[in-house]
């Protein structure tokens, strides 16, 4: 009977110790920014000890790593972290290690023929940086495509250009290129 | 001697009184409800009147007004089906429509005219010269082409005749 007890106990407390382990781990997505100012998504995230994630990287449950802007908030167009890596328009760390990724060329701009499909301009780019439908992303509405609809962006290495694509039925549909530099 | 000095004085009045009459006026007040904008997109005529749907002349530009009296803030075709810019302005394509083609060519340590050999005079230009900044002083110019739909655009800007900074946007069918 004493041996059940203490048993039981043991197993509570490993319990208890693994499930505050894990929301420590895994920390918390919140609406409320360090403010207080109330967000339409989740765009703060709060750690173990209760407090904000501020310029660093922060990873989701799903395994992706988000940068959190010094401000304690997601940033909501891609750069590059303090510590040098570059994230996408919602935060997503883009990993460049596996090779399959290669940099946006900063002093071409690319230009595209009609009927240009997804497959070569990835032949062409590599593989996207980014494909999010920020538009769907940001306004949690539909941007006006169907749901075929394909969003991919490149970025160049030091972020001074970007290029998004967006296809339409696995054609060229429409192109967006911002460069600035300094 | 007075007299002449009068006449002429009198002649100045009018013809300043004319300059102005014919300027009309820019306003923040919408004609339909009276609400204040903080900028002044509603043109008052020389008869007082509100110009509606109709091309107005302004410091030798021609900016179109639309239906609710408002200069527009997205490009599009007049009634008379001629096109406007993003700021209301008249475009005059000059002949040469952009050729999304023709982007490519285009390199980063371009000057202003090398890029004019390749897409043609710009559709819309602004210059700023002196434009200070830390301590520095640039010149800029803006510039846009567009194609002949006006859903593509490339804006391109140069500081100290170099490229400085691009925006370009192009459908594709």
């Amino acid at each position: 009977m004493n041996m059940i007890k203490k048993s039981s106990i043991a197993f509570i407390v490993i319990l208890i110790g693994s499930l505050t382990y894990f929301t420590a781990f895994a920390g918390t997505w919140t609406k409320t920014g360090p403010d207080g100012y109330e967000y339409s998504q989740a765009m703060s995230y709060i750690k173990n000890d209760g407090s904000y994630a501020r310029e660093e990287w922060v990873q989701d449950t799903d395994g992706i790593y988000y940068w959190i802007e010094y401000d304690g908030l997601l940033p909501i167009e891609a750069g590059i972290s303090a510590d040098g890596y570059l994230y996408d328009g919602i935060g997503r760390y883009i990993d460049f290690t596996d090779g399959s990724r290669t940099y946006l060329d900063p002093d071409v701009i690319p230009a595209f023929q009609s009927g240009t499909t997804y497959e070569q301009v990835i032949s062409l780019l590599g593989q996207p940086h980014s494909t999010v439908d920020y538009y769907s992303y940001y306004y949690s509405s539909s941007s006006g495509y169907d749901d075929d609809a394909i969003t991919a962006c490149w970025y160049s290495q030091d972020m001074s250009s970007c290029l998004e694509l967006i296809f339409y039925e696995n054609q060229i549909y429409r192109v967006e290129y911002h460069a600035a530099f300094d | 001697m007075k007299k002449f000095k009068l006449a002429l004085a009198t002649a100045l009045i009018s013809a300043s009184a004319c300059f102005s009459a014919l300027a009309g006026t820019w306003t923040n007040i919408d004609p339909d409800d009276g609400y204040e904008y903080s900028t002044p997109i509603f043109y008052i005529k020389d008869d007082g009147t509100y110009a509606r749907n109709e091309w107005i002349a302004d410091n030798g530009e021609t900016y179109w007004i639309d239906s609710y009296g408002m200069l527009p803030h997205y490009g599009g075709i007049a009634a008379d089906g001629v096109w406007y810019d993003d700021n209301g302005k008249k475009v005059d394509f000059k002949g040469n429509y952009l050729d999304t083609d023709n982007i490519s060519k285009i390199r980063r340590e371009m000057t202003y005219e090398q890029v004019v050999n390749i897409l043609g005079a710009p559709h819309t230009l602004e210059k700023t010269e002196g434009y200070e900044y830390f301590s520095n002083a640039y010149n800029y110019i803006n510039t846009t082409w567009y194609s002949q739909d006006m859903y593509s655009y490339i804006s391109i800007s140069f500081r100290d005749n170099k490229i400085y900074s691009i925006d370009f946007r192009g459908y594709y069918n």
